[in-house]
């Protein structure tokens, strides 16, 4: 082959080689950094887990296809939501579902250093799924009769929704300091709880489904308190949020709009379903089985929607004894910094 | 060839001989000695404080790595006692502090208990060697952290699974040492011991012992370090006070700074534990013996 | 003096001992006997590798022999005992006690009354010169001192009427030992007790003994047994202690050649 040709060819060779090198380094760096189109998402939330159950409707129902989304997840385990906060807030993510506190202490910690807060409460969900279960050795028919014994309660984490919301309660309805109680909190991952508590390593637990089944079922514990029925005060709020980035909510308002119309119609759907069909669908998305989830089921409530005033109710409950208890900072104003309702489909004058 | 006379007699008046003279060389030297390390360590420690306000001036994220007079500044409250307590859900500081202390001292006292007893069966008794031997490096490889779940598994969710851990760790390398201590004494001692009538236990007890000393001290040493870090991971599952529990309580809630400050009080502490058990041991023994290591 | 009364306190008969190395089997002993009277100063001299300070040891009770008898005032040697005090060549003082508290040792072990143990410990420091260094830890004293109190502790045993030493101030270089040895003999003077004195060294054997035995390498035993006359205190440098030193290498030579081959030496 003569000379100049195959000069050319191995140059010509060596260009393509080199284009095609950038363009995948800026693909790639472009998918990192979360250059993609214009209608993806990327999402983290707790799996496999009964209150994110709305997203898995939601994927079924092909709701995301019909808002043009195409949405990328990362899954988390229980009690990990402190690191989806923080992916969070480090722009690794668009969204986190799961989780409740964690929105606050981070956006306290960035407010308190004098930047604003990165993070917001863009929707919430799981409104009273919190149990309290107490194990059958305990001999006691109210409340009232635990005060000072040195109980050890499961929560999956220092900032779990449930023992947030029952430290709000504590304070707001009995007037008490978790001090003054004597109880001892101990972490353990959902799961591990009805074991824990069958071999009596713990007294009781707070958390949701299907723990609670799990352990009334092996005849551990049994439900002494629950949010749903009020225990906890009346119409509780939601308990686990959606949160946002707030710059991607900011450069990306329609975006965040069209996934929360597709958690709407997931909703709707859920809603409207019969008890079998939502039953073969949680069994699917979580793991759990049948035959659990029929017992489980009235306790089940992963619907997600927040209005202003359920906000309110949160942040009087359980914002308030966090900053009581010195984990958020006085300088927080929740709807300023915590809170930005306004991408859900609902009447401008409940968000 | 020219002899010449010694003088010999030259009397120390007037030399840098005098007893006087010498005595304030010797202070002259120790005072510049000790002050020569306090200015090198000093400039270390500086020097270490200088890359990390870099690093967090260049990062420029709080959250992440806050600069160290942010850190100070926290270590400083928390010390006094201001109101940013709160978020340690009521002990003081210096409760946790006495909390994973006492977990530790306990721990320590029951390894030694244990280990060196054994170290020194093991070491002169080959019968014992044989026995327990195989057990004992059967159960070393197993890191601490992989007894904790163990440790939760038997004793809960208490004070006691951490004291056990704390156990764990310190036993192995006192075990060890106390038995390459026993093995390596000096047997002419332990004949002239028994021939001067030791025997059985007070042979052990006033011979062996002694001997064995500088050994078990170094594997304090070694244990207690081990033993300190597993405090805290074990604090971190299993309690509602100690530094390990404030370890987790700061990540939980973001902060970044109390979670430095609470690193820098763990290795305060911990060196504060190794000057207070090993250092006054060893002053009292191996200082006043000036036996050394082979 | 050296002539005390003529019991036997000691009597070995047909000692015999071997021990397993890695080229295989090694004897030490083979048909030791040896009588040892009582109050008698007896060296027992020998090349390096004889036997002679396993026999030591079977004396001190840290030896089992292989075959033969040991008696020790009319006792089987079963174990250590405190009725035999010893030196070692190095002085084995223990590094955790004061010279004072090492000295005492056997003492407090033999169930001594604290003020006793005290009075003859002080008695002792005063005997080998080392009353200020007392309160000393033996890495504190020099080479020389830590023998002078591996002495004292093996001289406080009252109660033990057999001293037993394995070459114990081969290690002292030339000028202590001299001093070490006036020492010894002066004490022993004073306070009388049977003396078993392992030695490589003619010199001191010629300076030291009441009796001489010489040993033989292969197979272990005594070849050769010396009295000797000489008055005390001795003259290192006198005619008659050349004699003997020229007597005495003479017999180390031959008694270097097995027994197999002295068929005509008597």
């Amino acid at each position: 082959m003569p000379e100049n040709i195959r000069r050319t060819q191995s140059l010509y060779r060596r260009t393509m080689l080199r284009g095609g090198m950038a363009g995948a380094v800026t693909l790639g760096l472009g998918a990192r950094a979360g250059f993609a189109t214009d209608n993806t998402v990327r999402i983290g939330f707790l799996y496999p887990n009964l209150t994110t159950l709305i997203l898995g409707v939601a994927q079924q129902i092909g709701a995301y296809q019909r808002q043009n989304l195409t949405v990328k997840d990362e899954r988390f385990t229980s009690g990990q939501s402190v690191d989806g906060a923080q992916a969070l807030w480090t722009g690794d993510l668009d969204l986190y579902f799961g989780g409740g506190p964690e929105v606050a202490t981070l956006d306290s910690r960035s407010v308190d250093a004098g930047s604003g807060a990165p993070v917001a409460v863009v929707s919430g969900a799981n409104a009273g799924h919190t149990n309290f279960v107490l194990g059958n050795k305990i001999k006691a028919t109210s409340f009232d009769e635990l005060v000072g014994h040195n109980l050890r309660i499961a929560v999956s984490s220092p900032s779990s929704d449930h023992l947030a919301l029952f430290q709000g309660w504590l304070r707001v309805e009995k007037h008490m300091t978790p001090d003054q109680l004597g109880w001892q909190f101990l972490p353990v991952q959902g799961a591990d709880m009805p074991t824990a508590l069958l071999t009596d390593q713990i007294d009781g637990f707070l958390h949701s489904e299907p723990t609670t089944t799990l352990a009334i079922m092996s005849h551990a514990g049994r439900l002494f308190m629950s949010a749903r029925s009020g225990d906890f005060g009346k119409d509780p709020p939601p308990m686990t949020f959606l949160m946002g980035n707030r710059a991607f909510l900011e450069k990306k308002p329609d975006l965040a709009r069209r996934f929360m119309a597709a958690v709407f119609d997931a909703n709707a759907h859920y809603s409207a379903a019969s008890k079998e069909d939502n039953i073969k669908l949680i069994s699917s998305w979580s793991g759990v089985k049948p035959e659990v989830l029929q017992i489980a089921y009235p306790r089940i409530n992963p619907i997600m929607s927040m209005t202003k005033a359920q906000a309110q109710k949160w942040w009087d409950y359980i914002g308030v004894a966090m900053v009581a208890r010195g984990e958020v900072s006085k300088k927080i104003e929740p709807f300023r910094d915590l809170f930005a309702l306004q991408f859900q489909p609902l009447p401008a004058s409940e968000i | 060839m020219l002899t010449r006379p010694m003088h010999n007699d030259m009397p120390l008046m007037g030399t840098a001989l005098q007893p006087a003279m010498l005595d304030q060389r010797g202070r002259q030297r120790r005072r510049r000695g000790w002050q020569r390390r306090i200015l090198r360590g000093a400039i270390g420690i500086f020097g270490l404080l200088t890359l990390w306000a870099a690093m967090s001036e260049y990062y420029g994220l709080a959250l992440i790595l806050p600069p160290p007079w942010t850190v100070f500044h926290d270590i400083f409250d928390t010390l006094t006692l201001d109101y940013r307590s709160p978020w340690m859900y009521g002990p003081n500081i210096y409760q946790h502090l006495a909390a994973s202390f006492a977990r530790a001292i306990v721990g320590f006292t029951l390894a030694a208990a244990a280990a060196i007893p054994c170290g020194l069966l093991v070491g002169r008794s080959r019968a014992m060697r044989e026995f327990l031997e195989p057990v004992i490096k059967l159960l070393y490889p197993i890191p601490g952290i992989a007894w904790i779940p163990l440790a939760i598994l038997w004793f809960g969710l208490t004070d006691k699974a951490v004291i056990f851990v704390v156990f764990i760790a310190e036993f192995f390398p006192l075990f060890f040492n106390t038995e390459a201590g026993a093995r390596a004494i000096n047997p002419l001692i332990v004949d002239a011991a028994r021939c001067y009538g030791a025997r059985g236990f007070t042979l052990v007890w006033r011979v062996i012992l002694p001997a064995s000393i500088p050994y078990i001290i170094t594997g304090m040493r070694i244990g207690l370090g081990g033993a300190w870090r597993m405090i805290v991971a074990a604090e971190m599952l299993a309690a509602k006070t100690g530094v390990g529990f404030l370890l987790m309580q700061a990540r939980f809630q973001f902060r970044a700074s109390d979670l430095m400050m609470a690193m820098i009080l763990i290795s305060v502490v911990g060196y504060a534990t190794e000057r207070l058990l090993v250092r006054t041991l060893e002053r009292r023994t191996v200082a006043k013996w000036e036996v050394n290591l082979a | 003096m050296s002539m005390g009364a003529r019991d036997v306190v000691i009597h070995a008969a047909g000692l015999s001992h071997a021990y397993e190395s890695a080229t295989g089997w090694s004897t030490t002993l083979h048909g030791f006997n040896l009588d040892i009277h009582k109050n008698e100063f007896l060296c027992i001299l020998g090349p390096s590798g004889c036997g002679k300070s396993s026999f030591l040891r079977m004396l001190a009770g840290l030896l089992t022999p292989l075959d033969g008898a040991l008696t020790v005032n009319g006792r089987k040697v079963i174990g250590p005992g405190l009725d035999r005090a010893i030196v070692f060549q190095e002085a084995a003082l223990f590094p955790w006690l004061t010279a004072a508290r090492n000295i005492g040792f056997g003492l407090e072990m033999a169930g001594w009354p604290r003020a006793a143990i005290r009075a003859r410990v002080t008695e002792l420091l005063h005997t080998v010169g080392l009353t200020e260094a007392a309160h000393r830890y033996p890495y504190q004293l020099s080479g020389g001192m830590r023998h002078r109190v591996a002495i004292a502790r093996a001289w406080a045993m009252k109660d033990a009427s057999v001293l037993l030493m394995d070459e114990p101030f081969s290690a002292v270089d030339a000028i202590n030992r001299a001093t070490l040895q006036d020492h010894l003999v002066h004490t022993w003077l004073a306070e009388p007790r049977t003396i078993v004195y392992v030695t490589h060294d003619i010199d001191e054997a010629v300076f030291l003994a009441d009796r001489i035995a010489v040993m033989t390498p292969s197979p272990g035993r005594v070849g050769i047994e010396h009295t000797l006359t000489l008055p005390r205190p001795r003259d290192r440098d006198s005619a008659e202690a050349a004699r003997l030193k020229a007597q005495l290498t003479e017999d180390l030579r031959r008694l270097r050649v097995p027994i197999e081959q002295m068929a005509g030496a008597t």
